[in-house]
């Protein structure tokens, strides 16, 4: 037999160019197979079709403000008007994003909802996770309460029957996500535990409880329950009642998000954490909170899209939410016939905000898995 | 000299910019025993997964006699004829132990469910498992379910085998069972190309000993020659270390 | 060593009776003051107003209804007919959808997966009762039922969907029992046939020839029953109100692109070395799909999906703003109508509790049925 040695050693070289020009890639990716071929087409007759035709109603053919002689709301009713009628927008912008809040305040409103984007912004900061993010969120939803609310610092008091549009929308979403948080931390270890079966059964079946009805059975609840389970001289307001409604059912949905993470902490941390002979609030404060919370970050913030988009359901109990004010909008006599423009403007206000977070959700996941793996 | 069986000639393969298979060449004649060695990282599993085209590369060629259709039917004559065992079994895990054998002669070569489980059954006894034909791979052993892996693979009646580290997932006390397996099918004039660390199958079954480093071939020897006088700088080194741990 | 055990032992069963003495606490404060405030209102306690006459008719009821006669329970039970209906209807449909949109998502085309994700991100982004509420508006701004011509028997209008359904006709009967027969029949042959394997294509199409055998041998179609237009009116046919199209669209259109991800994630979680085992054996890729990837996928989903459908039965309720009466909206009738408000919360409760709770032992059992040994 002979013995074969390789004479030297080969060094590597950069890989050839693809020899592939932008047709051969476009017929991989488009047009494979002769289905493919039918497909793609079809698809692109469709798109082009149904483009077109959104083309026509959404711009060229829409009407966006009233003439010198046609208020906005006759010029969308002329005959032969076959597009959308973007007027109401404009004729509706403030009551839809503010609400029946005083008009020479809303100002007030404004700034809140900036205070809110700003804290959602700086959240997003990995920097800053830590535990003093919690008083930055207290600060800015303090500030924002204290805007929103007036009677303090020559403000003007506005009392929350009046709050209305966005900032309510956004109130209830990161108020009712702040209140929940402690709340959903202190379910999820109580269903954690195994040493008080009391303790244990009575998490249990409020999360459980809360995750098997329809938030708006919350909701009405909380608007119909609720005021008969409080002294008669205690009455809080709707919208109080609600968020209280949002906080509970948002940490039902918390806790268990939480505990995922509790339960993919390695049974060693507790082993070690006990070799330390840390007592069990140390251990979770100091070892296993801030290992597990970091892992579900993305979870949470899945929750709070959910969150925002559930907000919308407040609707049915009078609340003056988004939705609440684009429904307002479409009642006007005037703008009856506008109900899919103001339901698309509304959509699009809660689409920016779900798939920005959406995004970075998704991005925050890669990049933890890949600190997981490194 | 008859023709071999597998010629690959000027083997070249990228992952992105790193270069994995540098000029590889290599024919395996029929009924020859190739054993593939070389530290981790060196391409010996994207070789092997280069000859039944679960790898593409981007240079050369890899010919299996016999084989003169073009493009995708080639792919597929060659899967056919060549047999593949995984490092981690990939076992079908919601089929038994017979569907998993009997599933590629059926679909691939649509041969009648009679013919197609009557072999395989002939195939599992002859890996000494007939009796756990009707179970699902999750309830056997990891020397158990490489066994089946084995079956199912020859189930195709391949011409060539392929091993792929087709011990390192196992637990020590299974890894003979496996390896008998191996050496009753070379014994049967199986053509096989194994990539593995154990020297003792080496030395018993193989023709050749291939080292590979860096994606390269650097010594091709017998395997005594290799193991007692392996003369590259770094088939030593590599040698060394493996008897030292 | 014993001393300290037996103190922390102490330690805990003194918790836990401040726990247990905290939640009777509670209970008891809530039932005390939730009874004076009752009393104060003149409301009854007990479910006794359930036997009463209900005040209020139903719209979309699933059987005749008639208020002053029947009771309350029969209104919350026609709710929750109501309720099963449009979540079994967007279970099918959503189902169908979110399959296509999820294999849409890993096609080698890269139009189809482009335009998949495109209404993914759409559409999941937007508040389900938006949808809704858009939904809704686009089915009454459909043309009335004068202005509108029939399409294929059927007449689309801003009064809802009036659809053709098969009337009473024995040659109906006669040609799903051919079709039947046919299909057990080549299903039988592609089990135990030897080289030929009649694909899904033909498949169908044998079912459908059989099925069309008794109409020509008897030389005619077999009778509908057709919408028509009378005055404003529309008669005949099977109707389909504005409301029920407008919530099934909208929770069609929303829950298909949850299950879509949902599937998508499952196919790809299928590990890459069951790809690679059925590459090495030469499966055909149809096979691969059927017999290799698919049911290790749909092991995978099947906690998620279940997971959806329960969120498909919740929110039906949202159904309430469109004004279609499902067992939410009725029960908000009845609590106006009774002012029990604490009863029919606990009757709205316990009805998503049981049918969630039936759901998940479903596909549990569903789940067990697809489960197998898992490797260690």
């Amino acid at each position: 037999m002979t013995r074969f040695l390789a004479p030297t050693i080969a060094t590597p070289r950069p890989a050839p160019q693809d020899p592939r020009q932008w047709h051969d890639r476009l017929r991989e990716d488009l047009f494979y197979s002769p289905g493919a071929t039918l497909a793609t087409l079809g698809m692109l007759a469709l798109l082009a079709f149904a483009g077109w035709h959104l083309l026509n109603w959404a711009l060229l053919d829409a009407v966006f403000t009233g003439t010198a002689e046609l208020s906005p709301s006759d010029a969308c009713r002329t005959p032969g008007v076959t597009g959308a009628c973007w007027a109401v927008i404009g004729d509706k912008l403030r009551l839809i994003l503010f609400g029946v809040y005083p008009y020479a305040e809303q100002w007030r409103p404004a700034v809140a909802c900036v205070l809110m984007i700003v804290l959602y912004v700086l959240s997003v900061q990995r920097r800053l996770w830590r535990p003093s993010l919690a008083l930055i969120w207290v600060v800015f939803l303090g500030a924002v309460i204290v805007l929103m609310r007036g009677g303090v610092f020559g403000l003007s008091s506005v009392t929350d029957d009046q709050w209305g549009g966005l900032p309510v929308t956004l109130i209830l979403s990161t108020l009712g996500l702040g209140m929940a948080f402690p709340v959903a931390i202190l379910l999820a270890l109580a269903r954690q535990q195994r040493k008080l079966p009391m303790l244990q059964a009575a998490s249990v079946g409020l999360i459980e409880f809360a995750r098997g009805v329809p938030l708006l059975v919350v909701l009405f609840m909380a608007s119909v329950m609720m005021p008969l389970f409080l002294p008669a001289d205690w009455q809080i307001s709707k919208l109080l009642r609600v968020l209280i409604a949002f906080t509970l059912f948002g940490a039902a949905y918390l806790a268990e998000v939480i505990r995922g993470g509790l339960q993919a902490i390695p049974a060693g941390q507790y082993e070690a954490a006990a070799a330390l002979s840390l007592n069990y609030a140390q251990t979770m404060r100091d070892v296993i909170l801030p290992q597990a919370l970091r892992m579900v970050i993305p979870g949470i913030v899945n929750i709070f899209i959910g969150f925002f988009k559930a907000t919308s359901i407040v609707v049915v109990v009078g609340i003056f939410d988004l939705m609440t004010a684009a429904k307002r909008a479409v009642s006007d006599p005037l703008w009856q016939n506008a109900g899919i423009e103001v339901y698309l403007f509304a959509a699009l206000i809660y689409f920016v905000f779900c798939f920005s977070l959406s995004r970075y959700s998704a991005r925050l996941e890669r990049d933890l898995a890949r600190g997981a793996t490194n | 000299m008859t023709q071999p069986l597998l010629t690959i000639t000027g083997l070249n393969k990228w992952f992105g910019e790193y270069h994995a298979l540098r000029d590889v060449d290599l024919s395996v004649a029929s009924g020859e025993r190739i054993v593939v060695c070389g530290p981790s990282g060196s391409g010996k599993s994207t070789l092997i997964r280069c000859i039944n085209r679960i790898e593409q590369f981007e240079q050369g060629s890899i010919v299996l006699e016999g084989v003169t259709e073009k493009g995708a039917r080639q792919t597929e004559s060659i899967r056919r004829q060549v047999g593949m065992v995984f490092q981690h079994f990939n076992l079908f895990p919601h089929m038994s132990v017979l569907d998993n054998c009997t599933l590629a002669p059926m679909r691939s070569l649509k041969q009648p469910r009679a013919q197609a489980e009557s072999y395989a059954r002939e195939l599992l006894d002859r890996v000494r498992i007939a009796d756990q034909a009707d179970k699902l791979p999750g309830q056997l052993s990891g020397g158990q379910q490489q066994r089946v892996a084995i079956a199912r693979a020859l189930c195709m009646k391949p011409r060539l085998m392929l091993f792929d580290e087709p011990t390192s997932a196992l637990d020590p006390e299974m890894v003979q069972e496996v390896l008998d397996t191996m050496v009753g099918l070379a014994e049967d004039g199986m053509t096989m190309i194994c990539v593995t660390h154990e020297m003792g199958f080496a030395r018993q079954v193989a023709d050749r000993v291939v080292f590979m480093d860096r994606g390269q071939i650097l010594e091709v020897a017998p395997p005594a020659a290799f193991f007692d006088h392996p003369e590259h700088e770094r088939s030593r080194e590599f040698l060394g270390k493996l008897l030292h741990h | 060593m014993t001393q300290s055990r037996s103190h922390s032992k102490l330690r805990v069963a003194s918790a836990q009776a401040v726990v247990f003495a905290a939640v009777g606490l509670l209970l008891f404060w809530l039932f005390a003051i939730t009874g004076a405030e009752l009393r104060a209102r003149g409301i009854e306690t007990g479910f006794g107003f359930l036997f009463e006459p209900a005040r209020t008719a139903i719209a979309n009821a699933p059987f005749t209804f008639t208020p002053g006669v029947n009771s309350n329970a029969l209104a919350l039970i026609a709710g929750g007919l109501n309720t099963l209906k449009i979540s079994a209807l967007v279970i099918v449909l959503a189902t169908v959808l979110g399959l296509g949109l999820g294999l849409g998502r890993l096609s080698r085309n890269r139009l189809l997966r482009g335009v998949c994700l495109g209404y993914i991100e759409l559409v999941r982004n937007v508040p389900v009762l938006i949808h809704i509420s858009l939904c809704y508006a686009v089915a009454l701004s459909l043309p009335g039922p004068r202005e509108t011509a029939p399409f294929m028997g059927a007449l689309i209008t801003n009064r809802g969907f009036f659809l053709p359904y098969p009337a009473p006709d024995m040659l109906w009967l006669a040609s799903a029992l051919t079709g039947v027969l046919a299909a057990l029949g080549v299903a039988r042959w592609r089990r135990h046939g030897g080289r030929w394997h009649p694909g899904a294509l033909v498949f169908v199409l044998l079912t459908l020839a059989a099925m069309a055998l008794p109409w020509l041998l008897l030389g005619r179609a077999p009778e509908m029953v057709t919408p028509a237009v009378a005055g404003f009116r529309v008669n005949g046919g099977w109707s389909l109100s504005p409301e029920l199209i407008a919530i099934v669209a909208a929770l069609t259109l929303y829950t298909a692109t949850f299950l879509g991800e949902i599937i998508r994630g499952a196919i790809q979680s299928v590990p890459r070395g069951q790809w690679e085992a059925t590459e090495a054996l030469a499966l055909p890729l149809r096979t691969v799909r059927r017999s290799v990837i698919y049911p290790q996928a749909i092991r995978v989903a099947l906690p998620a999906l279940s997971n959806e459908y329960i969120g498909v039965i919740k929110n039906s309720s949202l159904a309430v703003v469109i004004g279609y009466q499902e067992i939410v909206g009725i029960g908000n009738t009845v609590l106006f109508d009774t002012g029990q408000a604490v009863e029919v919360m606990a009757v709205l409760a316990a009805f998503f509790v049981v049918v969630s709770l039936a759901f998940s032992a479903l596909m549990n059992f569903l789940n067990t049925r697809t489960a197998w040994a898992s490797r260690t």
